[in-house]
Parts: structure tokens; sequence; C-alpha cells
């Protein structure tokens, strides 16, 4: 059994072998292949807890915040992710996880094989690889007639339970999908916890854009892990928006495969009160002639801290890369907290990779120029915020969303 | 009769004296000129009354229709009747000038109107179309790349959108072409009533030929030194400002 050893009263049942049997036991109906990633994932996460080395991959993370010790038990309610409905066709398998496999498991048989991103929250990969009870699996093939809008909602659990998704997206070649993916809570006094693990195979030619709204319950953990495989020519556009959740721990990873790929990565962060927003990225170019981009943008306010390490690394083989990747924090407070930790890790020698990252407070003579028209401090305050994160907001090509997304961030400030 | 009031004002910047004992009062339906060379203080001045937290105002009394603008926050000075056109206005990314303004606007609503954005609209684009500002314009963020004079007709939009008591114009020429100053000059000059007062600072008589004002004031070393009508303006463009000088020291 794992103990945590701070309060190793508190440790959570499924942290037991007993209870590893038991669910084990209740998932016998799974395929064998299921089982066997389940029980190695287990062992692994075991054997992991041994290691207690001070970790590059945490610095600047309380750490304790993100583990499982304030959970009571994991919910396994099939009503944690709906689809939208009217967005399957024929062409396209869009399901939970749950249906395909009691339908048709050897569509997900990679689950056993794929990996990543493995930034850090090996405690959470492992656990979700364990535990994960449902997720969503969507293929995109064929040619498309029209413009493919998709949407999943992930519901956060009440109370103190945990729920863990295993997802995976596959674009075949030449497709193209917009995928908005809305992560909320049962209730606003949910404590409960989402570790989300996706893995993301994008087709030669392919193009996906995918949106990601996180605006949990404020007393909530959110551990969202996921890995982008990109093959040649393909484009993947992210847009991440953080506002909720009391924690939360996000690594993202994009892996340029072949050639000419292009990984286009952006975030936004509100943060506030006590609320901490753990980030780790990697843009890691395997090929030449690929393309990355990453810009994550965070508002903190009252006592919220944000931590941004990211790492461009170009392998020896990957000439002509070009990759970005920059890092901008606003702190609206004394008491709130931004990291910083860009990284390169460059083994080509013909490539172009720039980073930076800069922390500043709010521009005194912008505060006064809206002030002098009447617009009071908070209000004020709050326009600035949201046209400091604009910059990411207008990535997203839909006018709606994007108004949704503004009058949450300008909500969030209230 | 409302007035803008300023008496035995001194205000400091960073324990330095700018403002000495100025003292200046415009009743509404006027318009006053401030002159003055580099460094005498007017642009303090502007700043000063518009409260900008740089500007230590250790005596004297500003009031504006019988509010004391020496207590008040910038935000309560704008909603109290009080604007002020930048020298400089600032660029603020990402916000654009339709919503600046609808927030400016909404923060002088009382909270149980509702904001006609119909209305709205319909109200800035004739004002931009006097002013000859693209409609575009209005999803471009506020100030951010733009030229000297798109800048300044900005302000005059913003003024002409919110209506105020009184106006204080600080140096709205510079940067501006010819034709760029007979549109802002044309715009300010639809404003003028009965009910509203300018206050116009200029280094220039240039502007004044276009805002002919009712009173010119000199100002030297934090003070008014000098006051007439339209013709000292014509006075001090011919004999610069050693006249002045040479008159102080007589």
């Amino acid at each position: 059994m794992i103990i945590d050893k701070k309060n190793p009263a508190t440790t959570p049942a499924f942290f037991s072998e007993d209870y590893f049997e038991s669910f084990a036991s209740n998932h016998s109906w799974e395929p064998g292949w299921l089982a066997d990633l389940r029980k190695e994932s287990w062992a692994t996460l075991q054997e992991n807890e041994l290691v207690s080395l001070k970790d590059e991959r945490w610095r600047f993370s309380p750490k304790s915040r993100l583990g499982y010790s304030h959970f009571k038990s994991i919910s396994e309610s099939s009503n944690s992710i709906n689809l939208d409905p009217a967005s399957g066709s024929p062409q396209n398998i869009l399901n939970t996880v749950d249906n395909i496999l009691l339908d048709n498991p050897d569509l997900i048989a990679d689950f056993a094989e794929i990996q990543g991103p493995n930034l850090g929250a090996t405690q959470s990969y492992h656990l979700t690889n364990t535990y994960f009870t449902n997720g969503f699996f969507l293929k995109v093939s064929g040619i498309q007639n029209q413009k493919l809008h998709l949407l999943v909602n992930h519901t956060c659990p009440e109370e103190r339970f945990v729920t863990f998704h295993k997802n995976y997206v596959i674009l075949d070649d030449f497709t193209e999908v917009t995928l908005v993916e809305n992560f909320i809570s049962e209730n606003v006094f949910s404590q409960g916890g989402l570790s989300n693990l996706t893995h993301f195979k994008i087709g030669k030619g392919a193009k996906l854009n995918r949106i990601l709204i996180q605006n949990m319950a404020e007393g909530t953990s959110f551990h969202n892990l996921e890995n982008f495989d990109l093959h040649a020519d393909s484009l993947v556009v992210n847009v991440q928006c953080h506002l909720g959740a009391n924690q939360s721990r996000i690594e993202t990873k994009g892996n340029l495969l072949e050639p000419g790929a292009n990984f286009e990565n952006f975030s936004f962060v509100s943060g506030r009160g006590k609320q901490l927003f753990d980030q780790r990225t990697e843009q890691y170019h395997f090929a030449p002639h690929c393309s990355s981009n990453l810009l994550a943008k965070n508002v903190l306010q009252d006592e919220a801290k944000s931590i941004f390490a990211g790492l461009i690394k170009v392998d020896p083989k990957a000439q002509q890369t070009n990759a970005l990747q920059t890092n901008r924090n606003l702190l609206l407070s004394r008491d709130a907290e931004a990291d910083s930790l860009p990284g390169l890790e460059i083994l080509a020698n013909d490539v172009s990779c720039t980073h930076g990252a800069t922390t500043s407070r709010l521009n005194q003579e912008e505060l006064f120029y809206l002030l002098s028209r009447g617009i009071e401090k908070k209000s004020a305050e709050s326009l600035i915020s949201l046209g400091f994160l604009e910059e990411i907001i207008g990535k997203i090509q839909d006018e709606e969303l994007t108004q949704r997304i503004r009058e949450m961030v300008y909500t969030h400030f209230k | 009769m409302s007035t803008l009031k300023v008496q035995n004002l001194s205000v400091y910047i960073e324990d330095k004296p700018i403002l000495n004992d100025f003292s200046l009062e415009i009743p509404y339906g006027e318009v006053h000129a401030i002159m003055g060379p580099n460094g005498s203080g007017k642009s303090t001045l502007s700043k000063a009354l518009a409260a900008h937290p740089n500007y230590d105002i250790r005596n004297g009394t500003a009031e504006l229709d019988g509010h004391n603008l020496i207590d008040m926050e910038p935000d309560e000075i704008s909603r109290a009747g009080l604007f002020l056109a930048f020298q400089y206005p600032i660029e603020v990314p990402g916000v654009t000038i339709a919503n600046f303004i609808r927030a400016a606007i909404q923060a002088r609503m009382e909270e149980s109107k509702l904001f006609k954005a119909v209305d709205y609209y319909k109200k800035l684009y004739q004002k931009m179309d006097d002013l000859g500002i693209d409609r575009n314009f209005t999803a471009r963020s506020l100030n951010d790349g733009f030229s000297g004079g798109e800048k300044k007709r900005c302000e005059i939009l913003q003024m002409a959108m919110l209506d105020p008591k009184f106006c204080i114009l600080d140096e709205t020429d510079s940067g501006l072409d010819i034709d760029a100053l007979r549109v802002v000059s044309a715009g300010v000059n639809s404003m003028r009533s009965s009910n509203r007062g300018f206050l116009v600072i200029t280094h220039y008589q240039r502007l004044l030929d276009y805002i002919v004002p009712d009173k010119v004031h000199v100002m030297w070393e934090g003070k008014i030194v000098r006051s007439g009508d339209k013709d000292l303006a014509s006075e001090l463009e011919s004999k610069g400002y050693d006249w002045i000088k040479e008159e102080l020291a007589a």
C-alpha cells in the first residue's frame, strides 16, 4: 500500500492493494490487454513511490497540493463525460470509452501502447492508467464535406471524489476537425478531482483545432496530461483556457515526428484566491522542417500562483527547425506569484529557436487612463487583464465561443 | 454659477514644486487657453486636476460644480464631469475602442438602466464619421499602433461620447497635421455650449485660430503671470516667451 508519509491516516483506500484487487475484479469483463495495462500501471505506481529524489520537473511547485491524499474515493460514474450527440457521422467515431469497451474494444487496443507526455506527473499518469473508467474516443476518417465541430464535456465529481479519464483522438490523413472540450463541476461546492490523460495522433496533412476550457469549481483539483503526435505536414492549434480548480497540473507535449508538422500551443490562466496553476510543456522536434510556437499568458490576482516550465527540444537530425516559446505573466496583486522556467535543448546546428519570459505588474499609466474615463478601478483592472489575454482568446476562430470565454474571464475578475 | 475654480494650488512631483500658489477660474460656456514655455507646469495642472497618483497636491482647492476634486479618485472626478484629453494617449493592447467607451458610459449609468447597444453604436458611428475616423477602428485596440493624429482624434471621440461638463485639452494640437487639426478643432467647436467649459493647453497660436478662446493665460514657473483676450496669443507668437521673462524681471 502506498502511504502518504505526512498524513498516513488520510491516505485514501484506492492506494491499497485490496482496493486495486477489488477494482480489477469488478472490471474482469474488460479485454485482457486492458487488465494487463492496469496491472502494470499499478506496479509502476508503487515502484515510483519509492523514489524520493528531488525532481526538477516539480521545481517551484508545492507538490503536496497536487497529490491525491485528500480524496475520499474514486467516482466511476459514466455521467462524467458527455458528448455532443449531433456530432457523430458514419465516417467518424465519437464515443465514450465506456461504450467502446462494451461494443468494440479493439478500436482502443492502442491504449496499451500509447505513452506520454511524461513531464513529471508520474503519479497522475499511472493512477489514470490504473483506474480510468471513462473518457472519449474520436476517430476522424475520409474526406469531410463540411467542417466538423465536436464538443466533449468532462464533469468533475462532487464532494471529495476523483475520477480518471483516458482519451484518444485519431485524425486520419488529410482530415480536419475542431474539438471543444469543457471541464466543469457537478456543483460549485465540489472538492473533487479530475485526472485527464489524452493522446492525439494527427495524420499526414491533417488539421486539429482544439479548444480546452477549464472552469471547474474552485475547490477542485485538475490534472491534465496530453500528448500530441504530429505526422508530416499536419497542423495542431491547441488553445487552453484555465480559470477554475483550486490546483491544476497541466502537461502538454507536442512531438513533431515528420517533416512539415506545425504545432501551435496557446494558453491562458486567470487565477484568483489561492489558485495554483502548474504548467509544464515540451515542444519536441524529431524531424527536420517543422515549426512549433508556444505562447502562455497568465493573469494572477489575490494570492494566486502559476508555474510555467517549457522546453524546446531539438534532435540532431531536426535541421531547419523553427521553434518559439513565450511566457508572459501579469500580476495584479502584491501576493500573486509567477515562476517561469523557459528552456532550450538543441542538438541540431541549423535551427531558429527563441524563448522568453516576462512578469510584470499592472501598468499604472494604463490604469490611470481608464480611471480618467470614469471606469471604476476593479472594472479597469478587468478590462486591462482581458486585453492582455485577448492575444490568446483571439486565436479561437469562433465568435460565439470567444464571447463566452471573454464573459467567463470578466466574471472571474469580479 | 457653475464653474471650475482652482485656488492657491501647490503641486509637487517627488518633492519638487511644479505648481506654486496657482489660481484660475473658468465659468461654464467659456473657453480659456493656457500657453507657456516647456516646463512651466501646464501638463502638471491637467494631470493634478485629474488626480494622477504621481502628482502630490499639498495646498489649495479645486472645485468643479461644487465637487471638491482634491478629495476624489480619478474615476470619480471623471464621472463628476471632468474630461482630460491626454497629450500622450496611452496604448492599451487588447481593449477595443468600442468596449472601452462602452465601459466608460456604463460606469455613468444607473444600475437599473439597460445599456442599449443599437443606440450606442448609432451614436458612436455618427461621432466617428464627424471626426473622420474609419468605423473599423471600433474593433482596434485602444491607441495601439495609432498614428499621432489617430490618437488625438480618438481622444476627441471619447470626449464627444462621454458628454462631459468640463474639458481639458492638453496639447491636443501636437502631432496633428493641418487637416487633422481642422477636424479635431471642428469636433471641439461643435461641443462648445453655454453649459460646458474648456481649458485648452497649447504651445502655439495655431490651434487658437480654430478654437477661438474667450481668454488666454500665460503660465510661467507654475503660476498665471498674465491674462488677456485672444490677442494675447498673437502677441506671444510674435514676441516669444522672452518678452514675458523680461517683463517679469523688470
